[in-house]
Formats: structure tokens, sequence, C-alpha cells
């Protein structure tokens, strides 16, 4: 369970996504990846998870290069980033066959797990087309799926994006079930979600890693991390 | 929530496209598209049929005089079939992924993205493929109703159709990856094939005399030209107007050119897809 960014940079045309960030983690907790809209958090996830190629630096997780064992990489890694649709003609239950199969797992396995998760995440029957779903609901599909091949590391960015507040809470249950024995990398905008799940975060703007220190430490130092938050990023 | 049994392997490269290709394939049957135009290649099919049988047989025969005339025109029909299959299961095939939000999940999966798109490849080729079967089945029923039989080169023209459909598509999914909407990628698929390479073509051969080696609905045409029984591969026709000939050229392809023009755009728009899938970035 490691994750290891170097001076990652990420340019668009018209503007610099990601500004030479660095950071490494290893073992398991869960990584809180804080900052406003539009200050890269989306772009680092998508680079964790090859969907984008940075344009400068190098991202390894379990010791793979992302941008060279991109395979090796998502075999053990569950990524939630945006809001994921599957294929609006898949039933939920192919759905989330299908990411097993692409992970080698057995029939019975699959069917397991989409059992195990399918119950705890209260997913609607497994035999509707995704293209019916809500956009709650289609979160908490792509949630299963990131979730059958039990990953060590999960990628989650803004994950409860489109969940009502009861799924909220029941995420946020998961998540500190999920903790004890992964490595889970999450994303938000909201203060309150990071601070009851996290053992460390992130502070990034702009593109820049601001600073990266446990919730411990920074409600020792700034009393809560409102004021945390407040004093790194600014308004 | 401690682990379970479960531990993720590797799969091979096949298994990946076993599995893109089977989903693939179920979307692709269970599209209104697909239904809409199973139906309608059928209803044309049978019209077709049913005029001529209105006719009578002895009508038929004298117009054709044999199975392969008949086939021949019969068949001139499927290369626009073709152009329309094509574009409706290939136009799409790589910009759907990029306009929704569909590639955050398919593309996290531990699949090469050449394996997804070579499932989706022969998924598009078999859906097609089955539509085409119905206007092939109909024009075997015609051959047998109206001449007694069915000539052999009409499992050569299958073939043949199998090759045009991977032509095509791969040169659809190849303009699908240059989209990043799929409602601009197919119409822009549909006005190529089907208006822009048809005019080009005319107007190579009829008015400059040129031999559109290059186009791959020229090449196609080889699905109804192997049943010629008298077969031109390059014709003039010279018109006399006031003061000056007027002269247009025809010209029909030999059946192993026309395979080669087919496995050119199989070979070079496939391999550029491939290229242009793994090279997109999900930015949106």
């Amino acid at each position: 369970m490691e994750i290891k960014v170097n001076n990652l940079t990420k340019r668009y045309p018209s503007k610099l996504a990601l500004d030479n960030i660095s950071f490494y983690h290893k073992g398991k907790g869960v990584i809180g990846y804080l900052g406003p809209n539009g200050a890269g958090k989306t772009t680092t996830f998508k680079i964790l998870a090859g969907l984008l190629k940075p344009t400068s630096g190098s991202v390894f997780i379990d010791g793979f290069d992302v941008t060279k064992n991109l395979k090796k990489v998502l075999l053990n890694v569950g990524a939630v980033i945006e809001s994921p649709e599957p294929d609006k003609f898949q039933t939920i239950k192919e759905a989330l066959t299908m990411s097993g199969e692409f992970r080698g797992l057995s029939k019975e396995d699959i069917n397991h797990q989409i059992d195990k998760y399918g119950k705890l995440l209260e997913l609607p029957p497994l035999n509707l087309r995704t293209g019916r779903l809500s956009k709650g609901q289609r979160q908490r599909v792509s949630l299963v799926a990131a979730l059958i091949p039990e990953p060590s590391i999960l990628l989650l960015d803004e994950p409860t994006s489109g969940l009502d507040p009861a799924e909220r809470i029941k995420f946020k249950k998961l998540i500190l079930s999920l903790k004890k024995d992964r490595l889970i990398l999450i994303s938000s905008h909201v203060i309150q979600e990071i601070k009851e799940v996290c053992d460390e975060i992130i502070f990034i703007n702009n593109g820049k890693l601001l600073k990266e220190d446990s919730v411990k430490n920074l409600q020792k130092k700034y009393k809560d991390l409102e004021r945390a938050y407040l004093k790194i990023v600014g308004d | 929530m401690a682990y379970s049994n479960v531990h993720p392997k590797e799969i091979s490269r096949m298994s990946e496209i076993a599995i893109s290709f089977k989903y693939q394939l179920k979307s692709y049957l269970r599209t209104k598209r697909f239904i809409a135009l199973a139906i309608l290649v059928a209803l044309i099919s049978i019209a077709v049929f049913a005029v001529e049988a209105h006719a009578g047989v002895n009508v038929i025969n004298a117009e054709y005089s044999n199975a392969s005339n008949y086939l021949y025109s019969f068949m001139q029909n499927i290369t626009f079939v073709v152009v329309i299959l094509a574009a409706f299961f290939g136009g799409n095939a790589i910009s759907t992924d990029f306009a929704s939000n569909y590639s955050y999940y398919i593309l996290v999966q531990p699949a090469r993205r050449s394996s997804l798109l070579i499932g989706r490849y022969i998924a598009a080729l078999l859906a097609s493929f089955s539509i085409i079967l119905i206007y092939y089945l109909f024009a075997a029923i015609a051959s047998f109703y109206f001449f007694g039989t069915l000539p052999l080169v009409f499992a050569s023209s299958i073939g043949l159709v199998a090759l045009f459909v991977l032509s095509i598509l791969s040169f659809a999914f190849f303009l699908s990856s240059l989209f990043n909407n799929p409602q601009t990628s197919t119409v822009a698929v549909v006005i190529l094939l089907i208006v822009a390479l048809p005019i080009a073509s005319s107007v190579l051969q009829g008015f400059l005399s040129v031999q559109p080696w290059f186009l791959v609905n020229y090449g196609g045409q080889v699905v109804y030209t192997i049943f010629s029984t008298h077969f031109v591969h390059f014709s003039q026709v010279v018109i006399p107007t006031k003061g000056a000939k007027f002269t247009i050229t025809q010209y029909e392809p030999y059946t192993l050119e026309g395979i080669e023009i087919m496995l050119g755009y199989i070979i070079i728009f496939f391999l550029a897809s491939i290229f242009m899938y793994n090279y997109k970035e999900v930015k949106n």
C-alpha cells in the first residue's frame, strides 16, 4: 500500500493545473485531498488512475509506474473519479460482473462480492439497467465496482457527490470500516466529511501542494480544521 | 471489513478482448438503432422481393437472363446498407467514452485500451453483419425463386461484404476518435461515407478519368461486381455535345484490387484508431 508522487506537473494549453506536486504515503489509512473547486484535485486523481498523462513528474503506486504499468496499477486500485457512468444498456449486475471479470475473479467470488457490497450500499435491484439510475445510484454502483476486487488502494474523488444525506452517513461508515486495511486517498471540498474519516490531510490550491499534515497536528495547531483550511488555503 | 479470499489477477489480452466484446455486443443488441435497422433492412428486402415477384418470374428472367446478373443488380444496394450500419455502430465507438462519464467507469478497469477497442470492433462487426445477413438471406431466396439456383460466388460475396464492413468500421472508428461528441462523430461519418466519398468517386472517375483506388467505397464495389458475367474494368462513354465531345469514364475494381483496398483501410485506420484511443486523455 504505497502512493508516491514525484514533482508532478500537468499543464493544459490555457492553465497550469498541477505545479510540481510531491507526496508519499505508505500503509493503511485515509488521506484527505482538500482544496477548493479548480484546485487540481481531480487532475491529480485522473493522473493517478491513468486517465491523464502528466506533463512531467512521475507517479508510482505499489512500486509500479502509472504511465508504464497502468494495468498492474489498476489491478489493485479501486477508483471512483468524478461521477462514473456504466454503460447505460448494461444492467447493474452486468456492469459489476464486468468489473470483476477484468480482474480475473471467479463467478462465485464476483457474486459473493456483489452481494456483500450491494447490500452494504443498498443497491437497487441488480437487473435494472444503469441508464435508468439516478446519479446517486450510479455513484453507489461505481463504488461497489471499485470494491469488488478488494483493492488495497482506493482513489475516491468527491465520492459523495450525488449522494443524499442518509447515503453520505452510510458512506462515512463504510470508509471508516475500509480504512482498517486499506490506503484511501479521498478528495473533497467539504471539510466536515474529510475531518470525520481522515488521518492525514493534503491541502492543495491553484495546482500547488500547500501543506500536508496529520489531522491531529492540524487540530492541535489550528484548533479546528475549518480554521486550518482558511489559514492554509485562504478564503 | 477484513479482506476476503478475493485476489485479483492479471488476465490475458484475449480474455480482455473477450470481456469487452461480450458486453459491447449485448449493449449493441439492446439499442433501438439495432432493432430499427434490422427491421428497416428486412422491410426493404421484402419490398424489393415483393415488387419483383409481383412483376412475375418471366419478366425478371427476361430482364436479367441469369441469377448472377440478377444478384449483381440486387446487391448494389448493399454497399449503402453497410455504410449506414457501420456509421451507426462505429461512428461513436470512441467519442462516446469521452463525451459521457463512461470513461470514468471503463478506463479505470485493468484492461488495455487496445483490447477494449478490439472487443468493440468485433462486436460492431457482428452487430452489423447480422443485419446484413438479412439482406443476403432475401437475395438468396429471390435468386432461388426467380432462377432456381444460387451462384457459387454468393459465398464469396458474403466474405467480401465482411471485409467491406470491417474496412468501413475501421474508418468510422478512426473518425469517431477525432471528435469528443458522439452525435457529431456519427453525423460526420454519415456525411463523409454517404455523401462525400461517393461524390468524390464519381467526379474522379467520370470527369477526371482517375481511378479512385484509394477510396473504400470504390473497393467495396467488389461485393456485387463479383456477380458480373461480363466484367469491364474500364469503360468510357462519349457524349457528343455542341462543339465538343464529353467523355464519362467508369472503373470497376478487380476483385483482388478491391480486397487490397479494403485490407488497406482495415489495417491503416484500425491501427490509427488504437493509437488515438490510447493517446486520448479524459479531460472534461
